[in-house]
């Protein structure tokens, strides 16, 4: 007997995974060639839909962001107050220059402990 | 809030050391492994002397260096603020602080050691990080006097690496 397609059996049809529901707005947006490359494989090797695989990339990009972001913040807060000069007392005597680099260099010379 | 890594903790990120896993753990999250200028110094200084000693240290130098090529890890600069800071911090505190532990080696390798110790403070203070140290005593006296120069600023968190 010759085999026919008639007689093989029903092929399911290949069904993209579903993304799981996600609560929010709904955009569209215009997904960049080299972009689009990178999400079908993310979609590929984690099996789920481009969709999912391109909110879960955002989601990676996002988190990295507010790290920074975070970081950034408090630096520039902690660093503007250290480098916030200090007014001079009124009346004090200044230093010649020779006592300020003494001043300076008291410790290299084990003057000060 | 994110954390740099002191001396004690990551001296011992290596291998099958006691915080390896953190690394992991790290990259599990994909979260950043931030580390202080003057930590690096310390880790290379400790490593390249024992290469002179003896040559199989090269490995753990080697280990080093590809650990601070990893796309996670962070070296958080020491630049002009955590330089003025650390200035201010060892005028304040010129000594390391007495306490209930014995420390090692000669008086002066504490002295050099608590250098170190203020410059990776003001470093991870300066750079909007807290630390992660074992050291968590003499850490804290350093948080306490980083409060004390700057009143009112977010303070220094000091997180307790021990394990």
């Amino acid at each position: 007997m010759v085999a026919s397609l008639l007689m093989a059996p029903p092929r399911r049809p290949t069904r993209a995974p579903r993304a799981p529901r996600r609560a929010g707005a709904r955009t569209t947006l215009r997904v960049p060639d080299d972009l689009a490359d990178t999400v079908e494989r993310y979609a590929e090797q984690h099996r789920t839909s481009t969709n999912d695989a391109l909110i879960r990339l955002a989601y990676g990009g996002a988190k990295r962001y507010e790290y920074e972001r975070e970081v950034e913040e408090l630096a520039r807060v902690r660093r503007e107050a250290i480098l916030q000069r200090t007014p001079v007392p009124a009346g004090v005597r200044v230093p010649t220059s020779a006592e300020t680099t003494a001043a300076i260099l008291a410790w290299r010379r084990g003057e000060i402990d | 809030m994110p954390q740099a890594w002191d001396t004690s903790v990551a001296s011992r990120a290596h291998g099958d050391g006691r915080h390896a896993d953190l690394v992991r753990q790290h990259e599990l999250a994909e979260r950043p492994i931030a580390l202080p200028a003057p930590t690096v110094q310390e880790l290379v200084y400790g490593l390249h002397a024992h290469i002179r000693l003896e040559s199989a240290f090269h490995a753990s130098a080697d280990w080093f260096a590809a650990f601070l090529e990893h796309s996670l890890v962070h070296v958080i600069p020491f630049d002009a603020a955590s330089a003025v800071l650390a200035g201010r911090l060892l005028a304040h505190l010129p000594h390391p602080p007495t306490g209930p532990r014995r420390r090692e080696g000669t008086r002066a390798r504490q002295r050099a050691a608590w250098a170190l110790d203020v410059q990776i403070a003001a470093c991870a203070f300066a750079g909007g990080y807290g630390v992660l140290t074992e050291n968590v005593d003499d850490f804290s006296v350093l948080r306490d006097a980083i409060a004390e120069l700057l009143p009112g600023v977010p303070p220094l968190v000091v997180s307790d690496g021990r394990i």
